[in-house]
């Protein structure tokens, strides 16, 4: 019995010993800065803060799901696509949001969701007030998005986007397109933004001279082949994209310099036109210069790139009063359709 | 004068006084108490002095071999007996349903291929946790409940055989759980998307490995708990344990000082960390392509501890436990 005890006494030593080499080795994987494998929303902090400041709300659900609550948060992805199917698009707001909260790194959901908010249910809305609503709550989603996941591609896109395309607020798209390009760090309103193309879920490469940029007409070769024509975007999904960002960004610069000349007409003070027009000439010659990046120079042999194309239509007609009317006409017509005022009220200095 | 008992002492032959009379022990004669502290037996001293076997070794690896043995066996048995439940049945249809149920989704396709990944694993993580509990909790007090056990141990079957042999059996369940699931979420995987992504390998060992370390700790408390207290603490250490960076996170939190802190710090630590071996959220979320050996090697290794020390203190409560 003696020998049983003296045994076990020493099997309880080894044990506090194993206890006590485990800790070093648990610091390790608890550390997102030694463990890549980690989520980094700080949402342990974020739980304890909020229940001591009484919202316990969605943290409580993030510790009574612990790891599983991603599970949820797919659970809740599947049924709003349902509600989608089943055309009723006011009731995916609630499991759209319960998606986003409860995995802040499901991107495809923050795009949805904002996507759902700023251009589904603002069309669906009939009422004026409840529209202008809808849209800045998808603006809203967005720039948490962005607040969670700063070194991602997806939410400067989905922002600069809708300012792009939604608002038509091309000062305002102007720097989140700029963070997608941007080689290295750079700072977006007071923030420094990490290396955003470094993202490793956009595989974006930027594309170096001698190399093809990817022709959409490549997958209409076979039409009818759907698996083939994935194959062929999959494999040039990185070139395009360099490609795509840079004509987006041209795009801006070449609709911020045409709202920049349209501003003109508004303005009475000469200064303050002569700047205008200085500023929106700037405008087209960072087009023309991104439009270069976009895929011009290093696809100088195919004349059918719509970089090119653009970029030659905007050399000529920068200096072209007839060309710039008939531009500022076309961004009139749209500002009506979107139910915006002719005067865009733009300041001169939002190109730099 | 001291009055004489007429008895005489085995040891030295003279007569015993009264009040220098002891039983021996050992052969339970009476002798003086001197001679005893002094002597000793008689019995004792003649016995012959062990000879050193000359097939030590031998015999030793006999016995290693047949605590292998032993310990497989009841491996083998608890496999079998787990198999024929209705509880390991239900719980996989569940699981396979909920993985053939998650490629359903079309609002994206990008958003389709996370998802498979990420339900088909979690329903591995989840349903296989829910296996491992709801059917490990009954291994060692079953036996003992429905004294199944008596000759078991009345064989020579010594009582840490038995824990590790029901470690075993657990661990085998476990594996064929995931085995299954995992082949259905690869299968399906390769149906939908014509390929074959080989992360979805490592997560399903990692997510196995959770299970077995989970199993080691099920045994352990089974060991001195009653099987509902097993249940629900299996469940609580299950659930904090995927939430161990978030815990440790609480201790870097604004409000939290002095005592609650290390109160907090101590929890994390005395908890496995299955977190750490849980690869989903690298995967689809931070779309990881390749493990570092190293890391998946670390995991390993803290979780092994954490096995290691559970089934010593198994055995060591079992090896007191009455039955």
């Amino acid at each position: 019995m003696k020998s049983l005890h003296k045994k076990n006494l020493i099997l309880v030593i080894v044990v506090i010993a194993l206890f006590l080499i485990r800790w070093p080795i648990d610091n390790i994987m608890t550390d997102p800065a030694t463990w890549p494998y980690l989520p980094k929303h700080g949402e342990g902090a974020t739980f304890f803060k909020s229940v001591f400041s009484g919202g316990a709300g969605t943290p409580a659900i993030f510790a009574m799901l612990g790891g599983q609550r991603y599970m949820v948060a797919n659970i809740m992805w599947s049924y709003s696509d349902v509600l989608f199917h089943k055309g009723q698009p006011f009731k995916m707001v609630q499991p759209l949001d319960a998606c986003v909260t409860l995995n802040p790194s499901f991107m495809e959901a923050w795009s949805t969701y904002g996507w759902h908010l700023a251009w589904n249910l603002n069309f669906e809305e009939k009422d004026v007030v409840r529209k202008a609503k809808w849209m800045r709550a998808g603006i809203k989603v967005y720039e948490r998005d962005l607040e969670k996941n700063p070194d991602k591609i997806q939410p400067y896109f989905d922002l600069a986007w809708l300012y792009l395309n939604r608002t038509r607020d091309y000062g305002k798209a102007l720097p989140y397109l700029k963070a997608i390009v941007a080689p290295t760090a750079i700072d977006l309103y007071g923030k420094t933004i990490p290396n955003v193309p470094n993202d490793p879920s956009y595989k974006f490469v930027m594309l170096k001279p001698g190399d093809k940029g990817y022709d959409l007409k490549e997958t209409s070769k076979s039409p009818e082949d759907q698996a083939a024509n994935n194959a062929i975007v999959n494999a040039n999904e990185s070139k395009w994209r360099a490609s795509r960002e840079g004509n987006r960004l041209a795009y801006t610069y070449r609709k911020l310099g045409v709202v920049l000349y349209g501003e003109t007409k508004f303005e009475t003070d000469p200064a303050k036109k002569q700047a205008l027009l200085d500023a929106a000439k700037l405008s087209f010659t960072k087009a023309i210069e991104t439009y270069k990046f976009a895929g011009a120079e290093i696809n100088s042999g195919n004349d059918n790139l719509i970089a090119i194309v653009n970029m030659k239509e905007v050399q000529k007609g920068m200096n072209n009063p007839k060309w710039l009317d008939s531009e500022w006409d076309g961004e009139k017509k749209l500002r009506t359709t979107y139910g915006l005022p002719d005067d865009p009220g733009i300041d001169p200095k939002v190109v730099q | 004068m001291t009055d004489n008992t007429g008895i005489k002492c085995k040891i030295c032959g003279d007569n015993i006084a009264t009040g220098e009379e002891t039983k021996c022990e050992t052969c339970n004669e009476s002798v003086h108490v001197k001679c005893l502290q002094e002597k000793g037996c008689p019995d004792v001293v003649s016995r012959p002095a062990p000879i050193p076997c000359a097939a030590v070794t031998e015999s030793s690896f006999h016995a290693f071999t047949l605590s292998i043995r032993n310990v497989f066996l009841v491996a083998n048995n608890t496999i079998v007996g787990v198999t024929r439940g209705v509880v390991l049945n239900v719980m996989m249809v569940l699981a396979m349903m909920m993985i053939i149920a998650s490629t359903s989704t079309t609002l994206v396709e990008k958003g389709a291929r996370e998802m498979l990944m990420d339900t088909g694993l979690a329903s591995i993580s989840v349903l296989g946790a829910m296996i491992a509990i709801l059917t490990g909790f009954t291994l060692i007090p079953n036996e003992i409940e429905n004294r199944t056990i008596y000759p078991i141990v009345s064989k020579p079957v010594r009582r840490w055989q038995f824990v590790l042999g029901k470690f075993f059996g657990a661990a085998g369940i476990n594996g064929i759980t995931t085995g299954i699931l995992s082949i259905l979420l690869m299968v399906v995987y390769a149906i939908k998307f014509k390929e074959f992504d080989s992360r979805l390998v490592m997560a399903v060992i990692m997510l196995y490995f959770m299970q077995v370390v989970l199993s080691s700790l099920i045994i352990f408390f089974s060991t001195f708990m009653s099987w509902i207290g097993t249940i629900i603490v299996s469940m609580v250490v299950w659930a904090l344990g995927n939430y161990s960076y978030f815990i440790k996170e609480l201790t870097e939190g604004d409000g939290v000082t002095g005592a609650t802190k290390y109160l907090i710090m101590f929890v994390q630590k005395a908890l496995p960390n299955f977190q750490s071996m849980d690869l989903r959220y690298a995967i689809v979320n931070e779309h990881v392509v390749k493990f570092s050996p190293h890391d998946i090697g670390l995991a390993f290794v803290n979780g092994s501890i954490f096995l290691i020390i559970a089934l010593v203190l198994a055995s060591i409560i079992f090896s007191y436990r009455e039955l």
